[in-house]
C-alpha cells in the first residue's frame, strides 16, 4: 500500500491510494485530511487500489463525519473491480458521491 | 360325358363354396382382431397422454411451490428471497459499523497516547527537580560540619531534604513503569481494534452474487417451465383428437366385414344359381347377381374421413 495526498488547492485535496486500501493506509488517511481548512473537498482516487476491505470503509466514513463537520464533501472516483463491488454491497452510494 | 362334366361342375361348386366360406371366416376373424387390437392400443395411448399430463402438471406444481417458498411473502410480509438479501445487507452494514467505530478508537487512542507521553515528560521533570534537590541536600550538608555544633540542627534539615528528594525519584521511575505499562495495554487495544477494524468482504460480494443469481435462473426455469407446460397440454389436446381415428378405423373394418360377408352370400347364391337353373336360363340372372355385387364397391358410410380436417390427416 502507498497512500499520495496531493493539494489541488485550498479547497480542494486529492487523496491518492495506491494498491491495498486497508488499516495499513490508517495514519497516511487520518493525516491526509486533520487539520484540512473549512470547506475542503475531498477526492478520494482510487484509479491504482486494487483491493480494499472494511477497515478502508471505516476511515472514509470518519473522512465524511470530519468534512460534514467542517462544510466540506467527499468523491470517490475511478472505482472498478473489488473496490467497486465492495462499495456497492455497503450501499455507499447513498453516502457520497462515487465516479466509476 | 356330359353328365360326368356336370357331377364334377357340381363337385368343384360346392368346394368353391367351402374355401370362400373358410376365407370370409378367416378375414372377418383377422378383421376382428385388428379391431381389438386398435381399441387396445387407443386405450392405452390415451392413458399415456393423460398421465403425461398429470405428471408435467406436477412438474409445474412442484417448482410452483419451490418459487412460492422463495418468492412469496410469509406471515411477516417479506418473502425468503427478500429477507436473505435484507439480512446480508444488515450483515455489512453491521461490519462496516464496527470497523468505523474501530478505527475511530484507534484514532482516539493515538491521542491518549499523546497524553501518556506528556506524563513521561513529567516525570523527567520530576527527575530533574529531584536532582536539583539532591544537589542543595549535600550543599546544605557540607554547610553544617563548617558550621559545627551550630550546624547540627541543620544538618537533619538536609538529611530530610535527601530523602525526600530520592522518594520523589523514586515516585518518578514508578509513574515511567506504570507509562510503559499503559503503553503495553494501549498497543494491545490498538492491535484488537486494527483487527475488529479489517474484514475482507469478498465473500459477502460473493454470496450477495450467488443470491442474485439464483434468484435469475429460479425465474428463468419457472418461464421456462410455463411454455413447456403449454407446448405439452397443446401436443396432449392434439394427441387425444388424433385418437378419434379409432372411431373411423372401426366403421372401415365394420364395414369391410359387411362386404366380405356379402361377398360370401353372393358366392352362395351364385353357386346355387348355377347348380339350380335349367340350362339356358343361368346367364340372365347371373347377369343381376353381377349388377348387385358392383355394388360391393360402393362407398360404405364412414361419418368422417380424416380426424380433424385441417390439422391431422390421418387417412
Amino acid at each position: 500500500m502507498s497512500l499520495e495526498t496531493v493539494k489541488q488547492s485550498d479547497q480542494c485535496t486529492i487523496i491518492k491510494i495506491n494498491g491495498r486500501f486497508d488499516f495499513s493506509c490508517h495514519s497516511a488517511f487520518r493525516e491526509a485530511y486533520s487539520g484540512s481548512a473549512s470547506g475542503t473537498e475531498f477526492i478520494v482516487d482510487m484509479a491504482d487500489a486494487s483491493y480494499m476491505d472494511s477497515a478502508a470503509l471505516g476511515m472514509l466514513l470518519l473522512l465524511r463525519e470530519h468534512t460534514q463537520q467542517q462544510g466540506g464533501k467527499v468523491t470517490i472516483t475511478n472505482c472498478r473491480g473489488q473496490t467497486y463491488d465492495v462499495l456497492q454491497i455497503a450501499n455507499f452510494h447513498r453516502l457520497f458521491k462515487i465516479v466509476q | 360325358m356330359a353328365e360326368s362334366d356336370a357331377k364334377n361342375l357340381r363337385e368343384a361348386l360346392r368346394e368353391y363354396e367351402a374355401v370362400v366360406h373358410a376365407a370370409t371366416s378367416m378375414i372377418r376373424a383377422d378383421l376382428e382382431r385388428a379391431r381389438t387390437m386398435v381399441r387396445d392400443a387407443t386405450a392405452r395411448l390415451s392413458r399415456s397422454f393423460d398421465a403425461l399430463r398429470a405428471a408435467a402438471e406436477s412438474q409445474r406444481t412442484a417448482l410452483q411451490n419451490v418459487a412460492t417458498a422463495f418468492f412469496d411473502s410469509d406471515n411477516g410480509g417479506r418473502s425468503f428471497a427478500s429477507s436473505t438479501e435484507a439480512l446480508m445487507r444488515q450483515f455489512v452494514d453491521e461490519v462496516v459499523r464496527v470497523s468505523r467505530d474501530s478505527v475511530r478508537i484507534i484514532d482516539q487512542l493515538a491521542e491518549l497516547s499523546a497524553q501518556v507521553s506528556g506524563i513521561v515528560v513529567s516525570a523527567d521533570a520530576i527527575d530533574g527537580l529531584a536532582r536539583e534537590t539532591r544537589f542543595i541536600a549535600f550543599n546544605a550538608r557540607i554547610e553544617t560540619h563548617r558550621a559545627g555544633d551550630a550546624g547540627r540542627t541543620f544538618k537533619v534539615v538536609a538529611d530530610e531534604v535527601k530523602r525526600l528528594a530520592n522518594a520523589s525519584a523514586t515516585l518518578s521511575n514508578q509513574i515511567r513503569q506504570n507509562v510503559s505499562e499503559c503503553n503495553t495495554q494501549l498497543a494491545m487495544v490498538h492491535k484488537t481494534s486494527a483487527g475488529l477494524a479489517s474484514h475482507d468482504l469478498s465473500r459477502a460480494i460473493e454470496s450477495h452474487r450467488g443470491l442474485s443469481a439464483a434468484i435469475g435462473k429460479l425465474d428463468g426455469v419457472n418461464q421456462e417451465l410455463d411454455t413447456m407446460l403449454e407446448t405439452v397440454s397443446i401436443s396432449v389436446a392434439e394427441a387425444v383428437r388424433a385418437l378419434q381415428f379409432e372411431d373411423m378405423v372401426t366403421q372401415i373394418l365394420n364395414s369391410t366385414v359387411q362386404r366380405v360377408e356379402r361377398l360370401g352370400e353372393f358366392s352362395v347364391r351364385a353357386v346355387q344359381l348355377l347348380e339350380r337353373a335349367p340350362q339356358g336360363e343361368r346367364a340372365a340372372p347371373m347377369m343381376t347377381l353381377l349388377q348387385e355385387m358392383r355394388t360391393l364397391g360402393d362407398r360404405v358410410a364412414v361419418q368422417q374421413s380424416t380426424v380433424d380436417q385441417g390439422t391431422v390427416e390421418l387417412f
